[in-house]
């Protein structure tokens, strides 16, 4: 690209210039236009090899008999699961052939996890808002338009009882019904607004909704009229881009300020940091006491939680991690296994207990891995910026596909 | 490796920088793109004031070039005798370039360096990460505020046109011209138009932090135009009195060039412009052993 973009100003070295404009008579040498169009045509193109478009990361989500996927950033797919195994696509959203009212549906990049509830799948893309989708067909039952949110979705969307919340990257907070995506009672069409962006779930637990910004404050709203229940939020030097409910009593908060705190739902209180070597923007998994998580350095760390924070151990992958890992647990002769994938991709086989390396598989021509892993019957699925589904398989220690899905691949 | 070079040299620093910047000036990116302009105008200050002398060195020889246009028809014989003239007058025909040319790799830069602390998308503040220095200052600060004045610094802004387009034209409006002949005059009054309009076609889809830049980068390059050539349809005088050099006679051909006369640098008797008075009076160059060598 960038060969053919020098070769083009080489070809501008043959057109006269005339810089005769600024000094009555004098010529700017050819030479020196076709080095400096050259030049400026090289960076131009060093830079847009580096910005990023909106592509989406959303999990798998598994409910049998069909796991949900999003692929090539913007297509949901559900597909069969036999025997543990991914089989035949059932159907795509949106699909404006089986479905006509689809025609129009543009969505954008989907970072939200198919949440699925009895017969009906729940997804929020980027722009376009959020959709209930049956379950059976792929149809929309219930939509939010994208016009009615301030802002962009970036990420799972909370559910609990009758409820789902999202918030935005304009700093607006909605928790609506599912039942047909009304809000709830005690919360506007406009939500609830805060002075910075919300890219982190935001988690329902019993009456109660969490809310971190980008500004790093942590908010606990009442979820029957969105008021303030901590007499102040929870506030640190850094960006919180992801949260994480441990249970009823713990939230995981972690920071682009390179640190994790474990916080009390309760009060706010922070019951435990830890500092990693870089940004954490991540879900963990969790196992018992034990949670585990990677940072953008590359180091994956597991922490029991028990008492505050006490680090286990700590391990070095090769790139930046992003996405959530995943425990696939009693391993023939090898106990609970951590799969990790890094931004390369390389998927990580780990010792759960000991975070020794049991195998390392680079994935090749595939993207990058920033979606979180799922495990589910002994795998862990792992989806990848091009489009692609892969099976880690701790027992083999082997990593299997591209998967074909829905002609996917 | 020029996209690495980029990256290392300009880009980084300059994300950076913007994100420091902006974090001192109360979280505002507007404000941290102010002042970056202006740290940018301090620090290429020694080359605008080169441009300056180049310039008035231009003026001082116009009267030589006119007559050098009017001698010869032959444009390769008129464009060596114009050659000549600068290079013994001491003038570069392209020193006035220097900083117009620096612009164009900081503009660059600073297209993609606001695209990137502003991110768009997760996937762009998580590609920022890559870009930024681990000291905690600049980590505590991401993300940055996108919106500035009711503006949002991403997108192109029809306010930011407008006043790119103006400011662009105000500041060719208060640069001296230093072209005598028709054609050359004409040329330049062509530019003083096209010039606001093309870079008003370009802020329509650049990010309104762009076109910030180049609004601020404007207005204090007028304020600089009038500070040293002064403003004549508001009566102000230049403040900044300027050295230079004197108007070059010109040549008859097959003659040796006249010396340029250099009172001024006579009676300010500084090193520097006796050197330079000996430079010219043995040639560009040259002292009067280097030009015996010559002659043997």
């Amino acid at each position: 690209m960038v060969s053919i973009l020098i070769l083009l100003a080489a070809r501008g070295a043959a057109i006269p210039f005339r810089g005769d404009w600024y000094h009555g008579g004098v010529k700017l040498p050819r030479f020196l236009a076709a080095a400096f169009l050259a030049v400026a045509i090289a960076l131009v193109a060093a830079g847009c090899a580096g910005v990023a478009n909106p592509e989406g990361w959303a999990s798998p989500a598994v409910s049998e008999p069909s796991a949900y996927i999003v692929l090539k950033k913007d297509k949901l797919y559900a597909v069969d699961l036999q025997d543990g195994s991914l089989g035949a696509t059932r159907w795509v959203f949106p699909d404006k052939n089986r479905h006509p009212d689809q025609d129009k549906l543009d969505l954008r990049a989907i970072y939200s996890t198919p949440v699925v509830e009895g017969d009906t799948i729940y997804v929020a893309d980027y722009e376009a808002g959020v959709f209930a989708i049956s379950a059976d067909d792929g149809s929309v039952r219930w939509r939010v338009r994208g016009d009615d949110i301030s802002g962009n979705v970036g990420h799972d969307l909370g559910v609990s009882g009758d409820f789902l919340a999202f918030g935005t990257t304009d700093g607006h907070v909605y928790v609506i019904k599912k039942q047909d995506g009304s809000p709830a009672p005690g919360w506007d069409t406009k939500g609830r607004t805060f002075d910075d962006g919300i890219w982190a779930t935001p988690v329902i637990a019993g009456d109660r909704v969490f809310v971190a910004t980008m500004g790093g404050a942590l908010h606990a709203l009442s979820l029957s009229d969105g008021a303030e229940l901590w007499s102040q939020p929870f506030e640190v030097d850094g960006a919180i881009a992801a949260l994480t409910l441990l249970d009823e009593e713990r939230l995981f908060v972690p920071s682009l300020n390179k640190y994790v705190y474990i916080v009390a739902t309760s009060d706010g209180s922070v019951l435990g940091e830890f500092k990693a070597s870089d940004w954490v923007w991540t879900e963990p998994a969790v196992k018992g006491e034990r949670v585990y998580f990677g940072d953008f350095s590359g180091n994956v760390y597991a922490l029991d939680i028990t008492n505050g924070i006490e680090p286990v151990w700590e391990f070095a992958a090769g790139q930046k991690v992003k996405s959530g890992p995943a425990i696939v647990e009693n391993v023939r002769d090898l106990g609970d296994v951590l799969v990790v994938a890094d931004n390369d991709p390389v998927v990580y086989f780990l010792n759960a207990e000991t975070g020794e390396r049991l195998n390392a598989v680079p994935i090749e021509d595939a993207g990058r891995v920033r979606a979180g892993l799922t495990a589910f019957e002994g795998r862990a699925y792992v989806v990848t910026t091009g489009g692609k589904v892969f099976a880690a398989e701790p027992e083999r220690l082997a990593v299997v596909g591209p998967i074909a899905v829905g002609g996917a691949q | 490796m020029i996209g690495d070079l980029f990256g290392l040299l300009l880009l980084d620093p300059m994300i950076n920088l913007l994100v420091i910047l902006s974090r001192l000036l109360f979280g505002s990116f507007g404000l941290g793109l102010i002042a970056f302009t202006i740290l940018i105008r301090l620090i290429t200050f020694p080359l605008t004031v080169r441009q300056l002398h180049q310039t008035r060195a231009m003026q001082s020889i116009q009267p030589r070039v006119q007559e050098i246009n009017k001698k010869y028809s032959d444009p390769k014989r008129r464009q060596e005798e114009m050659m000549k003239a600068y290079r013994e007058s001491g003038v570069n025909p392209l020193g006035c370039l220097g900083p117009m040319l620096l612009q164009f790799p900081i503009l660059i830069a600073l297209f993609w360096a606001v695209r990137r602390v502003l991110p768009e998308s997760p996937e762009a503040l998580s590609a920022l990460h890559d870009h930024l220095y681990s000291w905690t200052y600049i980590q505590q600060a991401i993300p940055i505020s996108e919106t500035f004045l009711g503006m949002d610094l991403r997108e192109p802004n029809i306010l930011m046109v407008v006043l790119v387009a103006l400011t662009t034209w105000a500041q060719t409006k208060t640069t001296v011209s230093v072209a005598t002949d028709e054609r050359a005059r004409a040329q330049q009054q062509m530019m003083a138009y096209m010039m606001p309009l093309m870079f008003a076609f370009f802020a329509l889809s650049f990010p309104s932090g762009v076109s910030l830049y180049w609004v601020v980068n404007s207005l204090v390059g007028i304020g600089f135009n009038i500070v040293t050539y002064g403003f004549a349809p508001l009566k102000i005088a230049p403040m900044i009195k300027v050295r230079t050099p004197a108007p070059a006679t010109a040549a008859a051909p097959g003659k040796q060039p006249q010396p340029a006369a250099a009172p001024d640098a006579r009676a300010a008797g500084t090193s520097s412009n006796i050197d330079r008075e000996l430079r010219t009076a043995n040639g560009p160059g040259r002292s009067k052993r280097q030009n015996r060598r010559r002659r043997s």
